[in-house]
């Protein structure tokens, strides 16, 4: 992980003032830093009338101001916190320098500063020549398998507003802020509504429960499920009491094989629950084409596909109903839990949202025996300032898979199969190898983490006992040789070679013995 | 009228004005800026050679670029005599007329 550099006014003076004489080093920290730092909004007034007050001597008031505009503007900005101490021995010593210290604390920053009194009285000071030492890519620190912080670092200004915005409104449950993304992410999955709900596993369990509701399935019914899924899918299914029928994975895509559904329709199958297994659409022509001979609902679980594209088609709008997850880990992730159901469905979604708030169309009126579930005002203002930069995120997580699928290159592990690009979000980035368990052990050991989606299927766990003797020898096989590589929008190319080479060299260690 | 002034070395030497019989001791020449300006020989300084290598080993930054275009490219800063605090003061002070 990189470290964030805050720096301090008189070094940013020292660069635009050209104060070489103050400073001898001053263009080299900007090489070494190459745009990279922040500076605490406390500081911002002070650089601009010293530097204004400075520069127009040389070359007047109005180029000064276009100076400032110029840079000012590409600035990365941190808060300055409002929870001050005045007890502080920083703020007792030096306020201007406490503010800055506040704001660092914020990011985990480092201050830059040839300020001999700040670099005395706080840790997170370094000199210039402390700096110009510091070796990024000497020390080579572990790869997380998921960098959450950086993800949401990178949003943290939008966030802060966000978060005023919700506090400022009075209006935490049921407002503006949920109504309008609703709106956004319906226009993105090109869907006529979306409902948000408390998480991805209500969205499905909502969905079913409002089917029951419309007397289109009712209690001992059965959807067809995928059994290479997380339980999440088939929990949703029983909750509502009616059945999961599992039925195994396609071997090359890891989602439900299409070709092994029909043999599992009964009089009784009332959906085909389609799971599109990390990141990759499943294959929703063949399921919907099934559907539509049997008379039965499409459910889409879209929990780890937001953004894909299927036939020039988001998910969310490749069945009857979807339901999605913005679980923080998410490729649209909340700072907590949420969900949503999208749907072309004008009744379904009705009853949806009632079912949601207690069953409840109007206030104080209860249509139906509801739940409490529902997208809150904070975490709907959040995923507004995420969803405009999900296609992005996407793109840069099809940069990282192809960067593992060009330098992993070894005939004992199996790569992700694509069917299409666009109909892969690479939510994870899963290989096969039968030495799964030594090759996590061995990566780990090499400071690399990875996980396991998942060790143990549904038919496995205890919470489905009954199933144990059912027997889903492709689902089986998946869960003991399947190992997910780190993939994010904030993982750089570097570590994914990193983690390329280690996967490489395992194998040739395998051989070899 | 025009005079024809040739450099001999170190020297530029006008021809004799004999026609004219001008009854004068000394001629006058009136060299334009521009000429000045054409043939002076600018050597750029340290700082504005910092500042170009800086801006390409940036790829190309909007407050260097705007910089460089405003900055004579024999620039070179005057050391100040006053401390960030003093010059802060005095800015705020015209701000705010204390």
């Amino acid at each position: 992980m990189k470290c964030n550099y805050i720096l301090d006014t008189n070094i940013i003076l020292d660069y635009m003032l050209d104060r070489v004489d103050s400073n001898k080093n001053i263009y080299t920290i900007f090489t070494k830093l190459k745009n990279n730092f922040y500076l605490s909004s406390s500081q911002i007034h002070n650089i601009e009338y010293i530097f204004i007050h400075e520069r127009k001597k040389e070359i007047g008031l109005e180029k000064s101001k276009e100076e400032w505009m110029a840079f000012i503007k590409n600035i990365k900005i941190t808060k300055t916190p409002s929870y001050v101490d005045i007890n502080d021995a920083l703020f007792l010593q030096d306020s201007e320098d406490y503010l800055i210290e506040l704001s660092a604390k914020v990011i985990d920053a480092k201050i830059i500063t040839r300020n001999k009194n700040f670099l005395n009285n706080s840790e997170l000071t370094i000199s210039v020549d402390e700096f110009l030492k510091t070796d990024e890519n000497k020390k080579a620190s572990p790869i997380p398998f998921l960098d959450l912080k950086s993800i949401n670092m990178q949003y943290f200004n939008e966030y802060e507003k966000a978060f005023d915005d919700v506090i400022r409104s009075g209006w935490y449950i049921q407002g503006t802020q949920v109504k309008a993304f609703e709106q956004e992410f319906a226009d993105y999955c090109e869907t006529k509504h979306c409902i948000g709900v408390a998480n991805g596993l209500d969205a499905l369990t909502l969905i079913i429960k409002a089917y029951k509701e419309m007397g289109v399935m009712q209690i001992g019914d059965e959807v067809i499920v995928p059994a290479n899924t997380y339980i999440a899918s088939i929990l949703a299914i029983s909750e509502n009491g009616l059945t999961p029928v599992l039925v195994e994975p396609d071997i090359q895509t890891y989602n439900i094989d299409p070709a092994l559904i029909e043999a599992k329709i009964t009089e009784k199958t009332k959906a085909i629950m389609a799971v599109h297994l990390y990141g990759q659409v499943a294959a929703m022509n063949e399921i919907n084409t099934i559907a539509k001979q049997h008379n039965l609902k499409v459910i889409e679980d879209s929990a780890q596909a937001h953004g894909a594209i299927y036939n020039g088609k988001r998910t969310g709008n490749l069945g009857n109903a979807s339901g999605f997850s913005f679980y923080p880990g998410k490729n649209l992730g909340a700072l907590g839990d949420g969900g949503a159901i999208t749907t072309n469905d004008d009744q379904l979604a009705e009853i949806v949202r009632a079912l949601g708030n207690y069953g409840s169309h109007k206030k104080y009126e209860n249509k139906y025996q509801g739940v409490n579930s529902r997208l809150d005002e904070i975490q709907a203002a959040f995923l507004r300032v995420k969803l405009k930069q999900l296609d992005n995120e996407i793109q840069k997580r099809r940069e990282i898979a192809g960067v593992y699928l060009e330098n992993i290159n070894n005939e004992n592990i199996m790569l992700p199969y694509v069917n299409d690009q666009q109909a892969h979000v690479w939510h994870l980035f899963v290989i096969r190898t039968k030495n799964r368990d030594e090759l996590q052990k061995y990566l780990l050991g090499n400071g690399i983490q990875t996980m396991i989606h998942y060790p143990i299927s549904a038919h496995n766990q205890n919470a489905y006992k009954s199933w144990c003797e059912q027997s889903f020898p492709t689902t089986e096989k998946l869960q003991n040789e399947v190992l997910s590589l780190p993939i994010s929008p904030v993982i750089n190319v570097n570590e994914v070679k990193k983690i390329a080479s280690g996967v490489n060299e395992y194998q040739k260690r395998c051989i070899l013995k | 009228m025009q005079l024809e002034a040739i450099r001999k070395g170190n020297q530029f030497i006008i021809p004799e004005l004999t026609e004219l019989n001008l009854d004068v001791d000394k001629i006058m020449i009136t060299i334009s800026d521009e000429t000045i300006n054409k043939s002076k020989k600018i050597i750029k300084s340290t700082t504005y050679k910092s500042l170009e290598q800086l801006n390409k080993d940036l790829g190309g930054d909007e407050f260097l670029e705007l910089k460089l275009k405003n900055m004579p490219k024999n620039f070179k800063h005057k050391e100040y005599s006053k401390t960030d605090k003093e010059i802060w003061y005095e800015a705020r002070r015209d701000k705010y007329e204390m």
